[in-house]
């Protein structure tokens, strides 16, 4: 083999890789490429992650993600359309999951039993909702850190209206329990069994609702968008369960269902959303909706119903007057990881007095662990 | 030509099975072992997910389902071992070997047709066969790590190889498309070199053919591997994971794991193909390019190391870190760096390997800095080990020990510990993870094998007769 040769070869390799490369640039528009990276770019401070597109339904304008994968582009009728025969099909899956319940409770307990008929009742009732997000909406949540006592009241009312599996112990708000001085999550201790310390905060996290949500930018198909609203949902019948997602998400407010999942008709939240609490499959990802089903209805979440301290307060961050904003301007407000980029909507402040009092002279304190015992609440296992 | 085309079809097909008791024997064995492997996957871990996709959404009749094994209420991932901590398990670090592996196959075509050496031309096609074995076992591994398979291949799939990807901004789209195209491009280049070798010494494949194989191929070998890295080296939610070296690392280890795997495999088959006879030069040229790249495997680590331990660092990063590195013999160092992170060994010895529960993390990683180094030092200062063939088999072996240690667990599964809430889960592979796995690994095998005789035939019957 001559020295000739090599180099021949040599130059033949070089003119294909600069044959391959212009051919590639000559082919390749840049508008297109950009449309390939970036589909639909964020507009303003409006609207989902990949646009938004309006639309009026009875007077009223509605809004819908463009990255929704129900939706007819320029044709927003067939979007509806799309968006409710997915609804009716859920409702007649879920239906048919609660219905299989029912029978099993009724054929246990006995026909003239009244859990036998509240089951069935339930199973009737189901109702699959497909209402849209309302234009000017950006939902956002604050939480009074000096006012949460970690009772994980939020956590048990969130499995009971998001249909959450119970045999698998999903729970979409995990309640941290940290040192006051450092707000350091790797400190935390999420299994603690007694509680209110002085010297800990607890802080109740479930999906942040980002604005701009890591989560939804991995999914392969579209399973996961952001709600012009700003709710980031998961659609059950799109999701493959390759669990990216999870892996994604700073906050850990992605849970698998790693098992097939089972409805209990005694136990159901007939009121649905499609994207909602409606019961997901075997293998799918859920996450918090924000209870879609109900604040999409003119209603707040279940966790804010429920918190016994009131410490919750969910609201339109858009709304100058509103709860959210007020609450920012008053206080100043924080958000979990802001160095992960995601922009959460899911505010935390320590509000302007501790549940319970710190004063332990005073009556209406409870110095709930008796007579000045210094208790600590570190972490269990260091005993 | 088309009947030549024919002829080639056919002398795959004859070739790969008309081997003597020992082929069988192997063919036989690998099929059992994966049809175990993939008996196991249908039936318990994806049992209820391939139910539901197929009964619920296709409508299909459950009856013959349940007939076969496969039910709706029963099994699921719950028997693996896998959480909403720990999301990506054995799977997943397989997947990452592997993929490393079938990037090695086609850097001997480049030695080989891009500088015309002789040499490494007979190498060459079994590498691309060795790539086609490996690219095979990584797809199928994603295929049993992913919860539901077939809509994974209706709503991912089809969609891309039609042109239209449901969300381009997803790396799973690239990987996807990337794998898949290295996959076609090598069996292309399979069934070049064996459409003309297998017709005699004469025959060489026209040049410009074997240009553009090189051309796509090449960089794809790098693509595969760049683009497996890029989806886990952006996510800010894995501290460890988050930084540019992840995807050169990859590229490092798999340039030492991948021609390693191919001198043991041609080594053996020097001895079931008595024409088949590769010069030792290319042994040993191959085997210093692998420790080469070992080197620049293990400086990676070196970087990461100081990153990681030298100043304060981002908390979570190095209690991640602390998972790998923390080993009894690094104890009184590594105890006032990690003394800020207290919290995780409340209750538990501190000079201990890694995280409780998660000790084979640490062990794996350690016996990559060791193997890794010890086979480098072998390789250089040891001469007469590398230009033997026992030697050869024995410095590759301890090279792929040293890429499988690093690549597999230590790579994916520490930067779920701790997740992202600082929460500890311990991820052990559960035995149907395990089967599964090694499932995966013997569709590949079995591939490989099936593929690699009508290849060497191929290659004895271009090169056997005292050709050059």
């Amino acid at each position: 083999m001559s020295e000739k040769k090599v180099s021949k070869t040599r130059r033949n390799l070089l003119k294909g890789v600069a044959a391959a490369g212009l051919v590639s640039v000559i082919t390749a528009k840049r508008e297109d490429l950009m449309k390939i990276l970036e589909p639909y770019p964020k507009e303003g401070e409006e609207g989902a992650f990949g646009g938004v597109e309006y639309l009026e339904i009875n007077g009223e304008e509605y809004a819908i993600a463009k990255w929704n994968p129900y939706r007819v582009p320029g044709n927003p009728e067939q979007s509806v359309e799309n968006l409710k025969e997915l609804a009716k099909k859920k409702e007649e899956d879920a239906k048919r999951r609660c219905k299989q319940s029912a029978e099993e409770i009724c054929k246990r307990l006995g026909e003239d039993r009244p859990e036998c008929k509240l089951a069935r009742k339930h199973c009737e009732e189901i109702v699959v909702k497909w209402t849209l997000a309302k234009k000017g909406i950006r939902w956002a949540m604050a939480l009074d850190l000096n006012k949460c006592i970690g009772c994980r009241r939020c956590a048990y009312a969130c499995v009971q209206e998001n249909n959450v599996d119970r045999t698998q112990g999903i729970e979409w708000i995990k309640v941290v329990n940290l040192t006051r001085d450092e707000l350091e999550l790797l400190n935390s201790d999420i299994e603690y069994t007694s509680g209110p310390y002085k010297d800990r905060v607890y802080i109740p996290v479930a999906c942040n609702q980002c604005e701009y949500p890591p989560c939804i930018m991995v999914c392969p198909v579209r399973a996961t968008w952001q709600e012009p609203d700003g709710i980031v949902i998961v659609d059950s019948y799109r999701c493959i369960g390759c669990r990216y997602c999870i892996t994604a998400c700073p906050y850990g407010a992605r849970h698998l269902n790693w098992k097939p999942v089972s409805v209990d008709a005694l136990t159901l939240n007939p009121n649905m959303h499609e994207f909602g609490n409606v019961p997901r499959e075997v293998h799918t990802v859920e996450k918090c909706t924000w209870c879609i089903q109900r604040t999409r209805n003119g209603g707040t979440t279940a966790c804010v119903e429920i918190c016994p301290v009131g410490a919750r307060v969910f609201g339109n961050f858009w709304d100058e007057e509103g709860p959210i904003q007020r609450i920012i301007k008053e206080y100043g407000a924080f958000v979990l990881k802001p160095s992960a980029g995601t922009k959460p909507r899911f505010f935390y402040y320590f509000g302007p007095a501790r549940t319970p009092p710190l004063d332990a002279e005073n009556p209406h304190s409870s110095d709930w662990l008796g007579g000045g015992k210094k208790e600590e609440g570190k972490k269990g296992g260091e005993a | 030509m088309v009947i030549e085309i024919l002829k080639t079809i056919w002398y795959f097909i004859k070739y790969a099975f008309n081997g003597g008791w020992r082929h069988w024997a192997f063919i036989l064995a690998m099929a059992l072992v994966s049809a175990w492997g993939i008996a196991l996957w249908a039936g318990v871990q994806a049992a209820p997910a391939i139910y539901v996709q197929l009964v619920n959404h296709l409508g299909f009749n459950g009856k013959t389902l349940i007939d076969l094994g496969i039910r709706p209420n029963e099994g699921g991932m719950v028997y693996t071992d896998m959480s909403d901590s720990v999301a990506w398990g054995m799977y997943i670090s397989f997947f990452v070997f592997w993929v490393g592996v079938a990037a090695a196959g086609v850097l001997f075509g480049v030695a080989a047709y891009g500088f015309r050496d002789k040499g490494f031309m007979r190498l060459a096609p079994l590498a691309e066969a060795q790539a086609i074995a490996a690219v095979l076992v990584a797809l199928a591994l994603v295929f049993f790590d992913v919860g539901r398979p077939i809509r994974t291949f209706l709503l991912m799939a089809l969609p891309i190889m039609a042109g239209k990807p449901p969300n381009p901004k997803s790396i799973f789209t690239y990987d996807f498309l990337v794998l898949n195209s290295y996959l076609i491009v090598n069996i292309i280049g399979v069934f070049l070199a064996v459409h003309w070798y297998r017709r005699g010494p004469k025959y060489e494949p026209p040049k410009y053919l074997m240009y553009a194989f090189m051309v796509i191929a090449a960089p794809l070998a790098i693509g595969i591997h760049t683009v497996t890295g890029f989806i886990s080296q952006a996510l800010t939610a894995r501290p460890l994971w988050l930084g540019p070296l992840l995807a050169p690392r990859y590229v490092a280890t798999a340039l030492a794991a991948g021609p390693a795997f191919l001198l043991i495999v041609s080594i053996i088959a020097e001895k079931f193909y008595k024409k088949y006879k590769v010069p030792m030069y290319v042994y040993e040229k191959t085997l210093l390019a692998a420790i080469a790249a070992l080197i620049v495997g293990l400086y990676f680590t070196l970087s990461e190391t100081q990153e990681l331990f030298w100043y304060t660092t981002e908390p979570a990063k190095r209690a991640q870190a602390i998972g790998l590195y923390l080993a009894p013999f690094v104890c009184g160092i590594m105890k006032p760096l990690v003394k800020d992170y207290m919290f995780y060994f409340a209750g538990h010895n501190v000079c201990r390997w890694g995280y409780p529960g998660m000790e084979y993390i640490a062990i794996l990683f350690w016996a990559w800095v060791i193997l890794g180094v010890l086979a480098t030092l072998l390789t250089i200062f040891v001469p007469k080990l590398r230009k033997s063939y026992k030697g050869i088999v024995f410095l590759s072996t301890l090279i792929i020990l040293a890429v499988v240690a690093e690549k597999t667990f230590t790579i994916v599964i520490p930067a779920y510990v701790p997740d992202a809430l600082g929460v500890l889960h311990p991820y052990f592979p559960t035995p149907l993870e395990v089967a599964i796995t090694a499932g995966a690994h013997a569709v590949g095998l079995l591939v490989y094998i099936l593929v690699a005789r009508p290849v060497l035939k191929a290659v004895e019957a271009h090169y056997g007769e005292g050709h050059h």
